[in-house]
């Protein structure tokens, strides 16, 4: 008897969205940042913004400050809460030199992030010395942050040593989320992590023991190359080392996350994905987190086709922050998915999360 | 008489074809198939390409079932196939769950079921993955440590490559087990030893080959007798596929953006080259998960004579397998072409 054709890989879809509640009164303080309006009783505003900015000349420092001053620009007034950084220059006193020129502008205590293989805005790509910022700002979004150091597997293999790298890193994940300022308007959070795939999926478990397993939690594992990986912490570098973003705020997240390894799959499961999340959103849409594998796009024929299936779908105005990494956190194609899980982390995936209100 | 000895030869050529009718056909229905290099070390969930091919004349329709190592889980292991006859197809297998292996080799079975039956291929591969580290060409293999180094023996004699990328160059050593060093401006010898490879592009599926062109570059690195070494460029993609063949004159070709090392440790040789990618045209972009096609032959004239990365990587022998490396005048060459140089090689970020 022979059995249907199928392709090679599953493409997993799922995508969710979760119901927020409106706290207009007798908000908790969320943030290491601002008060806000939730202080006030009131919804307050929410505002992302990205740039995108490439290097050209050899100048990290300028390119940074160049990237921060842009950004500014764009969110003008509103308060900032916090700077997610994806940048691609190489080794660690370019990157050095380019938190220096963010830094020159932003104040570093809200500057986060983390190296990659390259980013994309609804701007367009870049790879190597190349810089994109996501400004997160308002008065109805609100920012606490964490960072745990010293998580001790950048050099075990996971044949050797997995039940070690499990312990370490369900350590860490439980660890970061212990460290974060929670409250009942928490709505996503975003982990950066020295830590690939496989080995983020023991990450991702270990926040889950605190936050539950069905709290939405998205992100990406840093560039992974011989001396690229680092996570930024309040405007500072750290390696073997993650971070966490918990937002909070009268908003709302849809997420999906979608697994391919060949050049039409990765465009399919791109434009899918985006256009998934999207439909997802219930209110207007803010602002788009997606968090890409660098694999992914090395299977691309034409590496621009991926971005172009994504901007199809998400449009040309909506905020775009697109980063290339070495594992993603997100709801997980249905071959890896564990029930009653929201979101694992894994490898080949690109993750959106769309936030609207 | 003659009638008799031509009825008995009849008789014995009718039973003959009887016997040997179903055998032939049966080889003709046979496929080919082979599993091609992981480009990706296994545990981060790659996929597992298995090339099947149909030589036979008539259409070949069943499944084909990847059995991979122990431990391992793929989604699915099942592709239904047809293949019209002198079709090749590559079939992706999803791996969702590998292991790395420090011996770098992955025994596979792939089983065709067709409507004459199953058919069993067993075969190793390996992982043909450049990590990302920045290597200094300076003699000392200690930087090497965190490649994913691939083994073979010929004759009883081993030899082990190992590849490296950084943004800005492809790295290379070749740890050749073998008796003695000739170098290349050896004056009393024909021939000497030297390490061959080759370097493409893989073109997308729907650009159409280039014909008549080499469509690769080779280079040659060799010793020479004051303890220094060489690169020759041998070929560049744009050449005519008889003339990148030919033998030309190597001291025309010597090759000086391509750093290159040789020497000798505890009867082994050791070949350490980096080559900018900048000097390959952009036919290969730097980029963690970037595939290319990459290749090596190993000249030892006093021993092994030529060693193919190829045989280990199990290419299938094709008609342009004369035309695939060019035939520089000094190396080991035979009447039988070396198989081609086109395996499956990718850049990947680390091996941990």
């Amino acid at each position: 008897m022979r059995q249907p054709f199928q392709p090679a890989f599953s493409m997993g879809r799922i995508a969710l969205a979760t119901g927020v509640t409106l706290l207009l009164t007798g908000a908790l303080l969320a943030s290491d940042a601002d008060r806000g309006a939730a202080d006030e009783g009131r919804i307050g505003t929410i505002i992302m913004h990205t740039v995108l900015v490439e290097d050209l000349d050899d100048q990290p420092l300028q390119a940074g400050e160049s990237a921060a001053r842009k950004l500014m620009a764009k969110i003008g007034d509103a308060p900032l809460q916090a700077v997610l950084v994806s940048e691609c220059f190489e080794d660690l006193p370019w990157k050095q030199q380019l938190l220096q020129g963010i830094g020159s502008v932003i104040p570093s205590e809200r500057v986060f992030g983390t190296s990659t293989y390259g980013s994309f805005t609804q701007q367009g790509t870049a790879g190597f010395d190349s810089v994109s910022l996501l400004g997160i700002a308002g008065d109805g979004i609100s920012v606490s942050t964490a960072l745990v150091t010293e998580l001790g597997v950048a050099r075990l293999t996971f044949e050797e040593s997995e039940p070690l790298i499990k312990e370490r890193l369900h350590a860490a994940g439980k660890q970061l989320a212990d460290k974060l300022q929670r409250t009942d308007r928490d709505r996503l959070m975003i982990l950066l992590a020295d830590a690939h795939s496989p080995k983020n999926r023991y990450l991702v478990e270990g926040v889950q023991q605190v936050v539950g397993p069905d709290f939405p939690i998205t992100g990406g594992s840093a560039n992974r190359n011989e001396g690229q990986n680092y996570v930024y912490y309040q405007g500072k570098a750290h390696a073997d080392s993650a971070v966490a973003l918990m937002l909070s705020g009268d908003f709302e997240v849809a997420m999906s996350g979608q697994k391919a390894m060949e050049n039409d799959q990765v465009i399919a499961t791109a434009k899918d994905g985006a256009a998934e999340a999207l439909a997802e959103m219930t209110g207007q849409p803010l602002g788009v987190l997606a968090f890409n594998c660098a694999g992914r796009r090395g299977r691309l024929h034409r590496p621009e086709d991926e971005w172009n299936a994504i901007r199809q779908a998400l449009g040309e105005e909506l905020a775009l922050f697109g980063l290339y990494c070495a594992g993603e956190v997100g709801p997980l194609d249905p071959s890896e998915q564990v029930p009653g899980v929201l979101v694992g982390g894994s490898g080949w995936h690109v993750m959106f999360t769309v936030l609207g209100r | 008489m003659s009638w008799s000895i031509l009825r008995t030869f009849c008789h014995w050529l009718l039973v003959v074809a009887v016997l040997v009718a179903p055998i032939i056909c049966a080889a003709q229905d046979q496929l080919r198939m082979r599993v091609e290099t992981l480009t990706v070390p296994p545990a981060t969930g790659p996929l597992a390409m298995v090339m099947v091919q149909n030589p036979g004349s008539a259409s070949w329709e069943g499944q084909i079932v990847l059995r991979p190592p122990s431990s391992w889980e793929l989604s699915p292991d099942t592709r239904a196939v047809r293949l019209e006859s002198g079709q090749t197809k590559r079939l992706a297998f999803n791996i969702a769950r590998g292991r790395n292996l420090e011996t770098n080799r992955y025994p596979f079975e792939v089983v065709a079921i067709g409507p004459d039956g199953e058919m069993t291929h067993r075969q190793e591969t390996f992982v043909a993955s450049a990590p990302f580290f920045r290597v200094q060409v300076d003699g000392r293999p200690d930087e090497w440590g965190d490649a994913i180094p691939i083994s073979f023996s010929t004759g009883q004699r081993e030899t082990t490559i190992s590849t490296y990328w950084s943004r800005r160059q492809f790295s290379l050593l070749v740890a050749v087990d073998e008796q003695e060093l000739i170098p290349s401006d050896a004056s009393d010898r024909s021939s000497f030893d030297a390490v061959q490879f080759a370097l493409a592009a893989v073109p997308p599926p729907d650009q159409a080959p280039e014909s008549g062109t080499a469509g690769r570059f080779e280079f040659l690195l060799a010793a020479t007798r004051n303890g220094g070494a060489r690169c020759f460029r041998l070929v560049t993609p744009d050449m005519c596929l008889n003339e990148a063949t030919r033998p030309r004159a190597l001291e025309s070709l010597v090759c000086e953006q391509v750093e290159v090392a040789v020497w000798r440790n505890d009867g082994i040789t050791y070949y350490e080259c980096s080559v900018p990618f900048r000097s390959l045209d952009n036919a290969i972009l730097p980029d963690a998960g970037r595939e290319f096609f990459f290749s090596v032959l190993v000249h030892d004239p006093d021993g092994t004579g030529l060693r193919e990365l190829a045989r280990h990587a199990k290419l299938w022998p094709t008609p342009e397998d004369p035309q695939a490396w060019n035939r520089w005048e000094g190396g080991c060459w035979d009447d039988v072409s070396p198989l081609g140089n086109k395996i499956r090689w990718g850049l990947c970020t680390s091996k941990y």
